[in-house]
């Protein structure tokens, strides 16, 4: 068997599109991890060159991540209320210290010509017509600037002390910003300047440190069933109580949630490319015409199906295994993974924003997204490997293919009730682990309740597929004992 | 080591391809003659499985072939009509591939796949992509693979198709040397491929079994109907319309003619001696409808 299932997969490998598509799809997942690690930052930061309070330079996105990790990794310990209150005191001492006085004249001048103060000023207080904005800024691009509700656009302001405090800002916040000109100019000049350094703080910081609290009652507040809400509010008691037992750990979570990220990044090009691959498996035979001289051999139909089975699915599993691989090293390459046993929340803009917080760890996320990511690779082998069976076609097969997942996009999450849960069965879907995590999205809930018992979907999801699946191969067996050719 | 077909039928919608078929070949090479459509290659398919019986049975050397398929086929080799390949396969990995489907041992079948590439007269080509061959050397391929196995039951579909003269002598001499050895059913339209090298003939018309004999005892059938005689060019014609004409080649002295009549319709006409083109062609003269 093991001699057959190899000549299955020389078979496959003979054929230079499926090697050059496979090249194709690893260098496009190389190029992800690489962008979440560098070009996401970098292009953010684009701008500005990043400075610590020890005058070192944080160059690029990947330093960034790095500094950013090393630096909240001295907060590591229990997580309780003298943790968040050192975390409160050190990013308040570090704002005040830095907190934005001296104009950068130089580059403001070179932004918006040597008239900058007045031309910022004309701006926020109605004094230009739009067109008279973007006459002046034809050079960039305004839509993506502030406008407060009497159309007046304002600008950024760029401060000699914007290096050092826009990282400690993102380090700690999760979130950075330039100051504008409305701050300076507008309305209520002054009075915002003034309060910079308390909104950070007051806002963004305990939203972040506070955790299942602001959680809870985001969930409430999603909540539709009084089933859902048990499951919610289970959940939060469960942390509540973890957090007053001291049994929480904080440690960076940069390293940790940059992986997630990327495990976010596997998505339908994947699942594309095991159709494509496949999708000739048990319609070559047919198509070559040797399915004449294979059948009546020792080792023909039964065990050839098998070898051929075996070969999707583990063809299909080794893409995505592969992807995970690539991903997981990345990992330990650029920004080192921290425990494991820490519950997920994202800090210092490593995004992945979609991710409920403070719930499960990344433990529980990382085996389950493991185990999604693998069962919607065996999943789409298995759909794709019958509809070949079954068409004998290539072609046939791809277009049913592209039909199935075309469908799995039509039919989104964000549905209510039955049809969310309808649509997180498909294998696309279920590429999108966060989605198995949130509350977020509408009527979906990860968890159903059953008979007193708190039952995650996705483990639902994945049941269902291995049956599926199970049945799917004992038919296609079956069948193919009874195999005979069509009547050339 | 012998092939049993008992009442073999066999039917697609509203053709009934073969009907009630009983056999029994031996060892030895056996020719099944028949025009394009008489049920030659459904014949081949059921005997190799590929296609259910719709009735009767099939036995090798006491293995019932229905029950026992695996058994069966460890001794089957086959060379279907179509023979279908791998083209970016090259020729040794297609025969290694074919190997392993045959549950030949590795080393066993590298020493068989060289043997089989030097009688085949493949041996240079062996690295050779499928795609890259030509008709007659990709015959030769679907040769080898049918023989990697050293089969018992060997079953051939049209062989010789696209192989030039001098590959169809080699061809010939090869199954000849492998009757000793095994029974071997090879089904054609050419006489030629058969006349010299099988042991029988089966004749096949609109699915069944026409003739079943020995060439020389199929050839006293045509005893006293194959005839031979000269005439002018005008007359030739006329002739033509009355009796099937194995032979017509026009000479100085007028047109000599090969003709299948049951008696003697022209006083000038002399008896030949007739061979399996005049059999072939006198159960098949008007094709299948004869």
């Amino acid at each position: 068997m093991m001699r057959l299932l190899k000549s299955e997969y020389q078979k496959l490998g003979k054929r230079k599109f499926t090697v050059v598509l496979l090249i194709a799809l690893f260098a496009y997942s190389g190029y992800q991890i690489y962008q979440t690690y560098h070009a996401t930052a970098a292009s953010e930061i684009m701008a500005m060159t990043y400075e610590t309070t020890d005058h070192q330079k944080v160059a690029n996105g990947l330093a960034y991540y790095r500094y950013a990790d090393e630096y909240l990794h001295q907060y590591a310990g229990p997580f309780n209320e003298d943790t968040i209150q050192k975390m409160k005191e050190d990013y308040q001492k570090i704002m005040k210290k830095y907190q934005r006085k001296n104009i950068d004249t130089e580059k403001m001048e070179r932004i918006y010509g040597k008239d900058w103060e007045s031309f910022l000023k004309g701006a926020a207080t109605s004094k230009y017509m739009e067109e008279d904005v973007r006459k002046r800024m034809e050079r960039m691009n305004i839509d993506g600037y502030g406008m407060d509700d009497k159309g007046n656009y304002f600008f950024n302001v760029f401060y000699k002390e914007d290096p050092v405090y826009m990282l400690y800002q993102r380090i700690y916040t999760g979130h950075s910003q330039y100051a504008t000109s409305h701050e300076l100019y507008g309305e209520n000049a002054g009075q915002i300047s003034s309060e910079i350094v308390d909104i950070s703080v007051n806002q963004y910081l305990p939203r972040f440190l506070k955790g299942a609290g602001a959680e809870k009652e985001l969930f409430e507040n999603a909540m539709h069933s009084g089933e859902i809400t048990n499951a919610s509010s289970r959940i939060a008691k469960k942390y509540q109580e973890e957090l007053q037992q001291g049994q929480l750990q904080y440690d960076s979570t940069v390293g940790n949630h940059l992986l997630l990220t990327n495990l976010n990044k596997i998505d339908f090009v994947s699942l594309l490319v095991i159709i494509i691959v496949l999708s000739d498996m048990f319609a070559q035979e047919t198509h070559y015409k040797t399915d004449q001289i294979l059948i009546p051999t020792k080792e023909g139909a039964k065990r050839l199906v098998i070898a051929k089975l075996l070969c999707g699915m583990s063809l299909a599993i080794g893409i995505l295994f592969l992807q995970l691989c690539m991903i997981v090293l990345a990992a330990f390459i650029f920004v080192p993974l921290r425990s494991l046993d820490l519950t997920v929340f994202p800090q210092a803009d490593a995004g992945y924003y979609e991710m409920i917080r403070f719930i499960f760890t990344y433990r529980e996320v990382l085996v389950s997204t493991f185990f999604l990511t693998l069962i919607a690779a065996m999943a789409i082998g298995m759909v794709t490997m019958t509809i070949s069976y079954f068409s004998k076609n290539r072609f046939a097969t791809a277009i049913l293919m592209l039909v199935f997942m075309i469908l799995s996009f039509a039919i989104n999450f964000r549905q209510d009730g039955w049809l969310a849960y309808l649509c997180s069965l498909f294998p696309s879907h279920m590429l999108e682990v966060n989605t198995f995590y949130s509350w977020m999205n509408g009527g979906f809930s990860p968890f159903i309740i059953f008979m007193d018992m708190m039952i995650p979907w996705k483990n639902i999801v994945c049941v269902l597929w291995i049956i599926l699946m199970i049945i799917l191969s004992v038919i296609i067996i079956q069948r193919y004992q009874k195999h005979f050719v069509k009547s050339h | 080591m012998e092939l049993t077909l008992e009442h073999v039928d066999k039917s697609f919608k509203q053709i009934h391809a073969v009907r009630d078929v009983t056999l029994q070949l031996g060892k030895g090479v056996h020719g099944l003659l028949g025009a394009n459509g008489s049920g030659k290659t459904t014949l081949m398919r059921l005997i190799c499985g590929l296609i259910p019986l719709d009735k009767g049975s099939l036995h090798f050397m006491d293995i019932n072939a229905l029950k026992q398929y695996d058994t069966y086929a460890s001794y089957l080799g086959y060379l279907p009509q179509h023979f279908g390949y791998y083209p970016h396969y090259s020729v040794y990995d297609f025969l290694s591939y074919m190997s392993i489907l045959k549950n030949m041992s590795k080393e066993y079948s590298e020493q068989r796949i060289e043997t089989l590439l030097e009688r085949l007269n493949l041996q240079s080509h062996k690295h050779k992509k499928l795609r890259q061959l030509s008709g007659g050397m990709l015959r030769r391929v679907g040769i080898a693979q049918a023989l990697l196995n050293e089969p018992k039951l060997l079953l051939l579909d049209e062989p010789t198709a696209g192989l030039d003269p001098k590959e169809r002598i080699i061809f010939r001499n090869l199954i000849a040397s492998l009757s000793q050895e095994c029974c071997i059913l090879l089904s054609t339209h050419i006489v030629s491929d058969v006349e010299t090298i099988a042991d029988d003939i089966l004749v096949m018309k609109e699915g069944s079994i026409l003739l079943h004999d020995t060439v020389a005892n199929l050839l006293t059938y045509m005893q006293g109907k194959v005839w031979e005689m000269v005439l002018p060019a005008s007359e030739a014609i006329a002739l033509s319309d009355k009796y099937c004409i194995v032979k017509q080649h026009t000479m100085q002295d007028g047109v000599h003619l090969r003709f299948i009549s049951d008696t003697q319709s022209y006083p000038n006409a002399k008896l030949a001696i007739p061979d399996l083109d005049d059999l072939y062609l006198y159960y098949f003269q008007d094709g299948e409808t004869v």
